[in-house]
Order: C-alpha cells, then structure tokens, then sequence
C-alpha cells in the first residue's frame, strides 16, 4: 500500500466515524443536537460498570450484594431532553405513550417521559406475584394511584405538565421520576446519544436535560432559522456545590 | 417568699424529683422520637392537636405535619446530631425529620474497604463527596423542605430527609391524630409533608396561645 492510498483509506475512515448524518434545516426552521454524556464522581475508583466492591464478589446473599451494584455512568439510560420556549408549537417527537413494568429487580426505568396531551397514557405492569399499589401527586394536584394485580396492566394517565415521583405501598424504595414535559418538544436518550430536534421554531430556547438521581440541567440556546445548534450536555455530580 | 417547714419542703422535693424521673424517658429510637418530637424550651408555650382524614386509602409511609412561625422561628431546642449508617450500601434510618440547625452525621460504618459519596437534591443540593470505610462527614442542612439523599457510586443507596424549621412537627398516629407540644405562641401555618405523595398537601392558618391546645383538623384530599 503507498502511503497516498493510505492516507485516502484513513480519510474515508475517519469520514465513517463522523457519527450520524442529519439533513439539512429548512429555511424557517432551526435544529438543535443535544449530545448526552455522563460522567461518574471524581475520584471514583475502579473501571466502569465494575462492581469493584470486595462484597460483591464475596459469596454474600445477591439481596445484600444487589445493593452493591454501581452506577454505570457510560451506559445511564433515561435522560429526559425537554426544550421549553415561548415560540414552540407543536409537532415535536414527545412520547404519547410510555410503559413501566416492575419485576423482580425492580422497576425498568428510573424515569418515564410523558408528552404534555391529555391523551399520554402510562401503562404499569406488574410481574411480581403480589398486587402492587402505585401512586403519585404532582405540585398541580394532578396525580393517581392504582392496584394492579401480579400479572396484570394498568392504564393512567397524566395532564399536567411537571416532575411526579411514583411510590409503592408495597416497597419503599421503589421510587420513579415521572416527567410529563411542557410541550411536545421532548425526548429521552442515553449516555454518548445525540439527541435530534428537527423542524424547531426559531427563537430563545432552554434546554432542560433530567437524569434519574442525577441534578438537572439547563442550557440556554439560540435556535437560529436555517442552521443547527449543538449543546453539550455533561450529567454528573461533579459540578455541584461541595460542602467538604 | 413564705418557706415551706423543712419536714414537708424535703418529702415534696423528693416526690417532684421521684415524679419527674418516673415522667423522663431517654428518646432511645426513631419511632420513639416520632410519637414525642422534643418540645422547644419556651416557658409559656401552648401546644397543636388534631386529626387528619383522608379522602382516599392513606400510603403507608410517614407523614408529617409541621408548623411554620409568621415572623420567622423561635430560637428553640437543636436536638442531637443525627448519625446516618451507610452499612450494606443503604442509608440507615433511610428517612427521618431533622430541624434547621441540627447535624447530621454520615457515617461510612461499611465492614470492609467501599467508598461511599454522598450528595443531596431537592431543597438543598450538596455535595459531600467520597468518603472511606471508618470516616464521617457532617452536614447541617439549612433549608426547610424534602431533601433526597444519593451515593454517586451505588445506584440503588437513596433515601431522603425532611428539614424541618423546627421541633414543631408530628408524625401522623395510624389513626391519623397528631399533637406538637411545646409550641411558643404566635401565629403560624401547620403544613403537612408527606414522604410518598399521594394527596394534596393542606396549609392551614393557625394561632398558639400560651396553655391552651389549639385544634386543627386536617384534611387530606386528592
């Protein structure tokens, strides 16, 4: 191989790994990327997803070693991406349905998102052999709470836009942030995604990234007619207050 | 002042001793405290009672009602530090009412080498980082509301605390009866706080006078 053919095979190599392609913005129209990323405590020790702990690998009941278990900050699933602005309309990707199911280890999402429709439905499963009551209240007094059988489906539903924490009855930790977003202009991704908005009103925007456990975050944006914005959003604890 | 003869002053100092000694009782555990929070130390206080009913089947995890003092707080009793375990990867009492002021002590009390960090969300966000096996770090928390507990390293370690603004709260009897003693006169709202959200939470204008209960009901509707 000379080193011209080389060069030109690194080239179309590098051009590979650009990442996803996204079409052009229309003239009246913006596009904004929001790259998710999230990272783990400074000074945590241990590779990623290891369990690292000396519990984990020591023959202790898996109860007791479940509790062990880390957070895999390269793979957090999860992360609500809202944008809230004056000039949105309708039509953007927010889900109109979503879907919880809790099983044995627990529930399957740390954070459901509910576009703002009055219509959203949230269906709860239930796999345990126990029946499962399940609640929430939001600040607006909008709220539920339904038993569902081992085995069975339960269909509510929820109006009001805001952030609700489902509980248990029947476990207390069982704990999960539901998000019913302001506007349709919403969608969930995971850590190293590239969350696309397409088609979105010019303007002054804020965008309000929600990880379960995780501090907000908001960056403010201008969605410019025509061209692509691209946020970057870092989700960790690391830029929090330290009180030591 | 008229002294009492030294052959009664003696016997009733004795019995008021005996009396009162039979009426202490050291607050040994959480659910002791939750039954008799610790009155502040105002001389003439009254005192807030009531009972709350429910519109619908009440969540069986704690709830409070709290007074708020119109014209901020009476200095009043801190109580002692609270110690939070982290043994096994959770926090130990996962949830409990600490007042303005008052410590509250982590302590990584793990049996082998696990770090632990904690940080907070909700109304008061903190970062107390990481933290080894045998170490404690104290916090006092200075804003009233719900405070969510977190380790960055273990995904299922959560708990919560409620920061109260001062001893002036309850938790709610099974029968749904609650009573704060030792409360300074003056005007206040009773709040109520509830660990998982089920109902609208009630705000209710009340005023103490000195010696005198004042009754509240409250009302807890979705």
């Amino acid at each position: 191989m000379t080193m011209r053919t080389a060069v030109l095979a690194l080239a179309v190599l590098i051009a590979g790994c650009g990442g996803p392609e996204y079409p052009q913005p229309k003239p009246d129209r913006a596009q904004l990327i929001v790259k998710l990323a999230a990272r783990a405590k400074e000074g945590v020790k241990g590779p990623r997803g290891d369990t690292g702990d000396p519990y984990s690998s020591s023959g202790m009941s898996p109860e007791r070693s479940k509790n062990y278990q880390r957070v895999d900050y390269d793979d957090l699933a999860d992360i609500a991406v809202i944008l809230k602005g004056s000039s949105l309309g309708d039509g953007g990707p927010a889900p109109t349905a979503a879907r919880l199911t809790i099983g044995p280890d627990g529930p399957d999402h740390r954070l459901v998102l509910l576009g703002p429709k009055k219509h959203t439905q949230l269906t709860l499963r239930n796999e345990l052999k126990r029946s499962m009551t399940l609640g929430c209240m939001g600040q607006s007094g909008d709220g539920f709470v339904a038993t569902v059988a081992p085995g069975k489906e339960g269909v509510v539903t929820l109006s009001d836009p805001g952030v609700y924490e489902l509980n248990c009855d029947e476990d207390e930790c069982l704990l999960v942030t539901i998000v019913v977003a302001p506007t349709t202009w919403a969608a969930l991704g995971k850590s190293g995604d590239e969350i696309f908005f397409d088609g979105v009103a010019p303007g002054e925007l804020d965008v309000v990234i929600q990880a379960p456990r995780l501090p907000d975050i908001v960056r403010r944006v201008s969605a410019t007619a025509g061209a692509r914005a691209t946020v970057d959003a870092e989700i960790s604890v690391n830029q929090m207050e330290r009180t030591k | 002042m008229t002294r009492l003869p030294r052959h009664i002053a003696w016997p009733a100092a004795a019995a008021l001793v005996a009396a009162a000694a039979f009426a202490w009782k050291p607050l040994a555990n959480a659910a002791e405290r939750r039954e008799r929070p610790a009155p502040m130390l105002v001389a003439d206080t009254g005192s807030v009672t009531g009972k709350a009913t429910f519109s619908a089947a009440r969540p069986k995890q704690p709830i409070i009602v709290w007074l708020e003092r119109e014209g901020g707080e009476v200095k009043g009793t801190i109580p002692e530090p609270l110690h939070i375990g982290q043994k096994g990867a959770q926090f130990n009492p996962s949830f409990e009412v600490v007042v303005v002021g008052q410590k509250v002590i982590f302590n990584n009390d793990e049996d082998k080498e696990i770090d632990h960090n904690v940080y907070t969300l909700g109304a008061e966000k903190t970062d107390l980082n990481i933290f080894s096996k045998g170490v404690s770090v104290t916090h006092e928390f200075k804003n009233i509301g719900e405070v969510s507990l977190y380790c960055s390293v273990h995904k299922l370690m959560d708990g919560k605390l409620f920061v109260a603004p001062s001893t002036a709260y309850a938790y709610l009897a099974d029968d749904g009866s609650f009573s704060i003693p030792g409360v300074s006169p003056g005007n206040y709202t009773l709040k109520t706080y509830q660990k998982a959200k089920r109902f609208r939470d009630v705000e209710v204008k009340i005023t103490v006078n000195a010696g005198e209960a004042t009754k509240v009901a409250v009302e807890l509707k979705r």
